[in-house]
């Protein structure tokens, strides 16, 4: 159970669901960005949903592995190979003794995970193995991966024995994967979905128009804590001083310079630019898969809707969290019959 | 005998397991029948009635699958599940199968989405597609055919 570093790829970190809590302190939430495709990965290995994984970023890692392992990658599409043979994604996979899986340049989307069956054994920091890289904090040493590092996994669950003992015995993969349409697209061109932020009211009518109505595009400054857009620029009707306060993923804030940018997993916990908005929570996953000089439209939606949206894909991920636990008992039955 | 005596008899019968009952003292007599064991009776038959053709129904259906397999040359590929059936593997990319083409075993025809999974399922024999039953987006119900294979 223990992987090597052969290579890190451009910003390999540890990620589970978050450290929540401690904001008043003024420490960072961080976590996966598409924390849907985070959820899906550990659902494929019978890990907990929330258990941490490797977040790759453009250029994928490349790992070999001293002992069997089974993983799943979900996410962005980085052509994984396992011995330079493509390996699938969204599905169990077994990585063989000495084999090594090698995650290239993305092709679509930005970010891929890979969780380990029975997670990677490392200490939580603040109840979380999620990095903060910028006050290295968490994760492994608070840092990227880098080469040579040695990742320890954990004992699997019954679920994830059961899709270990099935790949042992053959040399197919499972016969089934996650209908990854039914969650993403991966286009760079994508309607994003936000409620009205505090301040929405105070901006110009224009602006308020413009906003849903002009394309806006990622810039280059488009990292873990924010993407910072280029569009038209978005005016307030006076000019006034907010004091911070509370802000959140998907925030969305404009700056004097009337350019939005909004907040990402490694956000600041506290903002004072005026919010014009909030992007829905249904819409952040496809929003971290956004690669610089990706295009949005924004569409203004009400809470009611944005709940709804959220329950939607809730109630999604919910039955396929059912639907591979039946495919772990079943794949039980089989083989102690 | 009195009114009473009666109701008193006839109480104790209704509590009474007795489906028949027979009683004569003097120049009266009672003869007694429980209607609602009768009815009992008459449920179990039709239960059985019911019972019989849903039994010959399971072994009509098990016993044409069958047939088609044990045919030499044709073969049926059904759905092994309820499911949504797509006849390639992503949208942008070409059928698994088309008519004509000759397939093995383990190769997959389609895949059957059933909660948010896509499950592949395979051709299990070795021939040459003849027909294809299910139009993409179908939602096909369990053993519905969805390709014919002529056995190579």
């Amino acid at each position: 159970m223990t992987i090597c570093v052969r290579q890190p790829g451009m910003l390999t970190t540890v990620q589970d669901c978050g450290r929540y809590g401690s904001q008043k302190y003024g420490v960072i939430v961080s976590g996966a960005m598409d924390l849907l495709s985070l959820r899906i990965a550990n659902l494929l290995v019978g890990n907990q949903q929330d258990e941490a994984t490797l977040e790759m970023t453009v250029l994928g890692a490349t790992l070999e592995f001293e002992e069997d392992q089974l993983v799943a990658i979900t996410g962005g599409d980085f052509q994984p190979t396992i011995d330079g043979n493509p390996a699938p994604m969204w599905r169990p996979i077994l990585i063989r003794q000495g084999s090594i899986l090698q995650c290239k340049s993305v092709i679509r989307g930005c970010r891929a995970y890979i969780a380990f069956a029975g997670g990677i054994q490392l200490p939580t920091v603040l109840g979380s193995k999620s990095t903060y890289v910028k006050a290295a904090l968490g994760g492994f040493e608070g840092r990227a991966l880098k080469k040579e590092d040695v990742l320890t996994c954990g004992t699997p669950s019954a679920t994830g024995r059961a899709f270990q003992r099935q790949l042992e015995t053959q040399t197919m993969p499972l016969p089934w994967s996650v209908d990854a349409n039914a969650f993403f697209r991966f286009q760079q061109t994508e309607t994003i979905r936000f409620i009205e932020g505090s301040e929405y009211a105070r901006f110009t009518e224009d602006s308020q128009k413009t906003f849903e109505r002009q394309p806006y595009s990622l810039t280059m400054e488009a990292d873990r804590m924010g993407y910072r857009l280029q569009g038209e620029a978005l005016q307030l009707s006076e000019t006034f001083e907010l004091l911070s306060e509370g802000v959140t993923y998907g925030t969305i804030q404009v700056p004097s310079n009337g350019q939005p940018i909004i907040l990402m997993a490694d956000r600041q916990t506290t903002g004072g630019y005026p919010k014009i908005g909030q992007v829905i929570s249904a819409d952040l996953p496809k929003l971290a898969q956004l690669q610089p000089k990706a295009t949005i439209h924004f569409q203004k939606v009400t809470l009611q809707e944005a709940e709804r949206a959220l329950i939607e894909q809730h109630q999604q991920l919910t039955e396929l969290a059912v639907a591979i636990q039946l495919k772990g008992q079943r794949n039980n039955e089989e083989t102690t019959a | 005998m009195k009114a009473k005596e009666l109701k008193e008899i006839l109480h104790v019968l209704e509590e009474a397991t007795l489906e028949q009952f027979s009683i004569t003292k003097g120049d009266f007599s009672l003869s007694y029948r429980k209607k609602a064991t009768a009815e009992k009776g008459e449920t179990k038959e039709d239960r059985q009635e019911e019972a019989t053709p849903f039994v010959e129904s399971i072994a009509e259906q098990t016993t044409t699958t069958p047939e088609v397999e044990t045919e030499q040359t044709e073969h049926q590929i059904v759905a092994p599940m309820v499911g949504t059936f797509y006849s390639r593997p992503n949208p942008e990319t070409a059928p698994f199968v088309q008519i004509g083409d000759h397939i093995t075993k383990e190769q997959p025809v389609c895949i059957l989405e059933a909660m948010k999974l896509l499950n592949e399922i395979f051709a299990e024999v070795d021939g040459e597609i003849t027909a294809i039953h299910a139009k993409e987006g179908d939602i096909v119900s369990y053993g519905e055919p969805l390709f014919t294979v002529r056995k190579a």
